[in-house]
């Protein structure tokens, strides 16, 4: 194939290309979800910390890697360099000629691999960049022609790249034995390369005598996967594939098609297609878009919020509460809270669980809300909760920021000073410093200072149960908390509880309502009918749209002696209908 | 074989001259402007009285307010070092060692220049008094986040306090086989200041006691039908293979204002004793309405002290402890203990903290039998999370309560007003094995993450705590972990973690 260079070039460009706009258009919240739980410091005890373990080198490789990932297409852009460069060296290992079609097409494969693992949340970079230095140590070791030079340094290779690369160890050294055998088969090889094998499974047994690790830990990890008990099975399967892709490329090459283009086109299409296919079994949607919220809430984006709802209504509890979060923000909870799904006070303000991610965007609801401690704790919880022990920087910020708005300068200055060692928190650590010890900066500060001047000056263990009283509280403090006024609202709905909705309305009059909010109207009204004949006066509060919608709501439900799904199609949208259906 | 050693001789002097030209000494800055402060150097090591057997005491200006500080040593003998890179100050042990040496029940004289602006500053000169009584070389601790519910990566670590080697004796990646639920370890407890007879505890995941007892390692539990928890806080007896427990039902409970944010209580707290010899668990005492907590054993093993909480007022004894908390206040007692019959006698009060609305925890006698230590706070049992959170130190006399003093008598309470910090939870409060200095973990850097602090004690005179010293001063600031639990060692655990982890299932 004559123009088989430029063939090939094209293609790996067209897979990096696909590779970017998959994570940057259909994946980017994956991308910050992967970036909130870390945070690299360029500083010497967090760099000899990451490499004292095997593999440090690809895990410190891969934690620089996803820092970018706050910028999704850069991130994007990253992932897909990786992913080329995996596919050029395993070029470079399986082919036998310089247009060597079957080793182009098949050296797609671990990087489909690659792609498939990391649309895992849990995933981490250091795996794909444990590929790339296993395949360069095993392209580099067979540059050498001297054959003994070569497999003495392939022996002594082993400990070093399980230093670099960690247990991925074990496919490079097959890698290097079928790349001795398919040299020379010969009894001096195959004793060689038993011994390369006993090296290999020997080298985690000796770090295990050196470092606080369990063995099986160090014969499958250390770190290429979030969980630490978990296998990351993808990321094995595509170095794993390396030595059967060696054997298969060189049966292929005895190949020679007589129209070469075409059948690299056609192996590369069909390639593709297979990826493209894994790749979207393997990608989650529900998953990205529970991110999608999460990013929305940290970035105050609550306009985006309400359109992604308003497109597709949300059905998992960490969209509910970014979107009456945003609804609270943009003072529309008690209004139209119900236009959206509801799932009652687990969507509004969650009880703690102990997992790192759901605690991050109900700490945002409490950190919006005023009550700065539990926002702290919620956060706090979260970053205990990273499974594999890293910190999070977005963690770290906020922990700042409370300890800011607590007057606890001490403390903050601990973790702006930790976040002044990472690339991308930097600046805004070094602007945030010069608030340390200085009150009258933080009161005069946009967000600190009205967070302080929110918080509760009444003292109670917070629990679950005693939030209403903790909402009046916050009401109390400061009277034009607005949003706590429609969390307090929208809870007491949430809860059924509609004589406290009318009760709590009084706290309306520092707002500036211009009207009473549809939901609590219709929850006012609805109390009134629990409590007075048809004769008695309607509340004057409460619009004649509303009477009237309340009246065919009841009708509609007489007529369909209680049926909810006629109902709920209806007057799905009204208070009415999660009060007597949800 | 000559030329080989002189060879080797030459090599060796090589590698001594790079090594000692990395240190730096630098000039004294020539022209400065006085200041009759004390030097703003964190750790504040500023008229301190130190052990002679201790690491270099190494410390910083703040960086950022200088851009750069010298000082310079004078030991009694006269002879003079300069020491300064950046804004650190850090000494090479070897001559450290050597001050010291020179300096036992004298003191060094500490001038410190700051560089501001380009421009220098004196300050007020310091000493540092150096006591020829010896520290303990070692201490353990736990270290953690300053957690709420959830926790990570924790581990019990020991630094010998001589040099600044740190080592873990044991974490909980390794032997925790349930990742979601996670494994706590805490409350390691040595006999005797030595680490032949030891323990942890690992709770959740493989949850059990971990018992060394002259060196075997076992995993034991100590939850017995009759009991309402396995082991807690623990106590060796100095001589028997016996140790004192609590059993405690503790609870979190989180403040929505209370700078303290953090509650920790007990629903129900008992004692028992274990016998290791014959895997026994007796009941030391389990007053259903009252609260036992901290068993410490006297210096001869005789007395058993521990805390226990008074009686609620009438009103409040059906409520709920997140109501009545800040009521609950617990007093010192002591009952003798006769080893032969494993018998306890007569309780008696040996603290009245209530009547003064202070609540005693975690008690720890010297080892000369003369004097007993403890944390007060106004109330509940955890003072670590409380601001108020002091050290407190009586004499033990022949009298109880040991604070009872008749009219016209001086006060019994040792002054530990150097010892103890403003506004700050100081806790867990313990003795050297030679009864010299006494260390406790206090959170006054910031209020979060607690450090080590050390004073001299001697003849019921107490100077002013210094902070464990560090290689790097900076460490204090980026290790964001609290020390928690520090306990004195005479010498290191030699059993490692992988052996520990051995009596784990797998």
């Amino acid at each position: 194939m004559r123009q088989g260079r430029w063939v090939f070039l094209l293609s790996s460009i067209i897979f990096g290309v696909a590779v970017m706009l998959f994570f940057a258009l259909a994946y980017p919240h994956h991308l910050h979800f992967q970036e909130q739980y870390q945070l690299f410091q360029f500083n010497q005890n967090y760099i000899l910390g990451v490499l004292s373990l095997p593999g440090g080198v690809a895990d410190l490789a891969g934690r620089f890697l996803t820092q970018f990932f706050l910028y999704a297409w850069v991130g994007a852009t990253l992932i897909a360099l990786v992913l080329v460069g995996i596919q050029y060296l395993t070029y470079r290992l399986l082919s036998q000629s310089h247009d060597d079609i079957f080793a182009n097409a098949l050296s797609f494969i671990p990087s489909i691999l690659c792609c498939c693992f990391l649309c895992d949340e849990n995933a981490l970079m250091s795996a794909p960049v444990a590929l790339l230095i296993v395949l360069g140590g095993v392209l580099s070791i067979r540059c050498i022609r001297a054959e003994e030079i070569r497999q003495i340094l392939a022996i002594i290779s082993i400990p070093i790249i399980y230093m670099l690369a960690g247990a991925f160890v074990i496919p490079y050294t097959l890698m290097l034995i079928i790349g001795e055998i398919q040299k020379e088969s010969s009894l001096r090889v195959i004793l060689i390369s038993c011994g390369m094998l006993l090296v290999a499974s020997l080298v985690p047994v000796i770090w295990h005598q050196f470092v606080h690790c369990s063995l099986v830990k160090l014969y499958v990890g250390p770190h290429y996967y979030r969980i630490p008990d978990d296998f990351a099975i993808w990321a094995w399967v595509a170095v794993g594939i390396n030595p059967v892709l060696m054997l298969l490329s060189k049966v292929l090459s005895r190949w020679n098609p007589r129209n070469a283009f075409v059948v690299f086109v056609s192996s590369w299409g069909v390639l593709m297609l297979l990826g493209g296919m894994m790749v979207s079994k393997q990608q989650s949607q529900a998953q990205e878009n529970i991110m999608a919220y999460d990013f929305m809430a940290r970035n105050a984006l609550w306009n985006r919020i309400l359109q992604k709802a308003q497109a597709q209504a949300p059905r998992n509890q960490v969209a509910a509460v970014a979107l009456n979060l945003a609804l609270a923000e943009r003072d529309m909870l008690t209004s139209s809270m119900f236009e959206f799904p509801q799932n009652g006070i687990a969507g509004l303000l969650p009880n703690f669980t102990s997992d790192y991610i759901s605690p991050l965007v109900t700490s945002e609801a409490f950190y919006r809300l005023g009550m700065v401690n539990t926002a702290q704790r919620f956060v706090f919880e979260a970053q205990e909760a990273i499974p594999d022990f890293q910190k999070s920087a977005r963690c770290y910020k906020r922990l700042a920021e409370t300890n800011l708005i607590n007057g606890a300068y001490e403390v903050a200055r601990k973790y702006l000073q930790a976040l002044q060692y990472t690339l991308f928190y930097r600046e805004w650590a070094t602007e945030t410093m010069t608030l340390i010890g200085d009150d009258k900066a933080v009161e005069a500060h946009p967000e600190y200072g009205s967070l302080r001047k929110m918080r509760i000056d009444q003292e109670h263990f917070f629990g679950g149960n005693e939030l209403h009283q903790i909402l009046v509280w916050l009401l109390e403090a400061n009277p034009k908390n607005k949003i706590a006024f429609e969390y307090l609202e929208a809870s007491c709905m949430l809860v059924k509880d509609v004589e406290k909705v009318s009760r709590y309305y009084s706290y309306s009059e520092a707002l500036g309502y211009k009207e009473v909010p549809s939901a609590i109207q219709q929850a006012m009204l609805l109390h009134w009918s629990q409590n007075h004949s048809v004769s008695d006066p309607l509340p004057s509060n409460v619009q004649a749209n509303i009477l009237q919608g309340f009246k065919n709501f009841y009708s509609t439900m007489q007529a369909h002696n209680g049926n909810p799904a006629p109902v709920k199609k209806l007057y799905g949208n009204t208070y009415w209908s999660y009060y007597y259906f949800n | 074989m000559k030329t080989y050693l002189h060879i080797y001789m030459n090599a060796l002097a090589v590698v001594l001259l790079l090594m000692t030209s990395c240190v730096a000494h630098p000039d004294v800055p020539s022209t400065s402007k006085d200041s009759s402060d004390l030097p703003a150097i964190f750790p504040d090591y500023c008229d301190v009285t130190i052990p002679y057997n201790i690491a270099p005491l190494n410390f910083m200006l703040p960086e950022g307010e200088y851009d750069a500080c010298v000082a310079r040593f004078t030991t009694p003998d006269g002879v003079q070092q300069t020491y300064g890179s950046g804004v650190k100050v850090m000494i090479p042990e070897t001559e450290w060692r050597a001050m010291m040496g020179e300096s036992k029940d004298k003191s060094i004289r500490v001038e410190v220049w700051g560089k501001k602006s380009g421009e220098w500053y004196a300050f007020r000169p310091f000493e540092i008094h150096v006591a020829s009584d010896p520290i303990d070389e070692y201490v353990s601790y736990r270290l953690i986040d300053p957690t709420y519910v959830a926790w990570s990566r924790m581990e019990i670590a020991q630094r010998n306090v001589t040099n600044f080697e740190e080592s873990k004796i044991f974490n909980n990646e390794i032997t925790s086989n349930d990742r979601k639920i996670g494994q706590c370890i805490n409350c390691h407890s040595y006999q005797n200041y030595k680490t032949d007879n030891m323990l942890f505890h690992v709770r959740l995941s493989n949850a059990s006691t971990i018992i060394v007892n002259d060196g075997e390692i076992s995993r034991v539990n100590l939850k017995r039908d009759y009991t309402i928890s396995s082991g807690v806080y623990p106590s060796w007896h100095p001589t028997e293979k016996i140790i004192a427990f609590s059993t405690d039902l503790t609870r979190q409970a989180f403040h929505t204002s209370n700078p303290n944010k953090i509650e920790v209580y007990d629903l129900e707290s008992d004692m028992i004793m274990y016998d290791i010899e014959t895997d026994s668990v007796y009941i030391v005492s389990n007053d259903p309405e009252l609260l036992e907590i901290y068993p410490t054993w006297s210096h001869d093993g005789k007395y058993l002290y521990y805390c226990k909480s008074v009686p609620l007022p009438e009103e409040m004894r059906d409520q709920d402890i997140r109501t009545t908390y800040q009521k609950v206040q617990y007093n010192l007692y002591r009952r003798s203990f006769e080893s032969a019959t494993r018998s306890f006698g007569e309780e008696e009060l040996v603290y009245d903290a209530a009547s003064k609305d202070k609540s005693v925890t975690l008690p720890r006698v010297s080892p000369d039998g003369k004097y007993i230590m403890f944390a007060q706070g106004q109330y509940g049992c955890f003072h670590i999370r409380h601001s108020d959170g002091d050290i407190v130190c009586l004499p033990i006399g022949d009298k109880l309560p040991l604070d009872a003093t008749e009219e016209g008598e001086a006060s019994p309470f040792i002054d530990l007003s150097k010892f103890n910090s403003e506004g700050f939870a100081d806790s867990y409060p313990s003795w050297s094995s030679n009864g010299r200095w006494i260390m406790c973990s206090s959170r006054r850097g910031d209020g979060i993450f607690s450090r080590l602090f050390y004073s001299y004690f001697k003849d019921g005179k107490v100077e002013k705590a210094f902070m464990l010293p560090q290689e790097d001063p900076e460490l204090n600031t980026f290790r964001l972990r609290c020390y928690n639990r520090p306990e004195f060692m005479v010498e290191p655990v030699t059993i490692s973690v992988a052996e520990f982890s051995k009596v784990f299932p797998k």
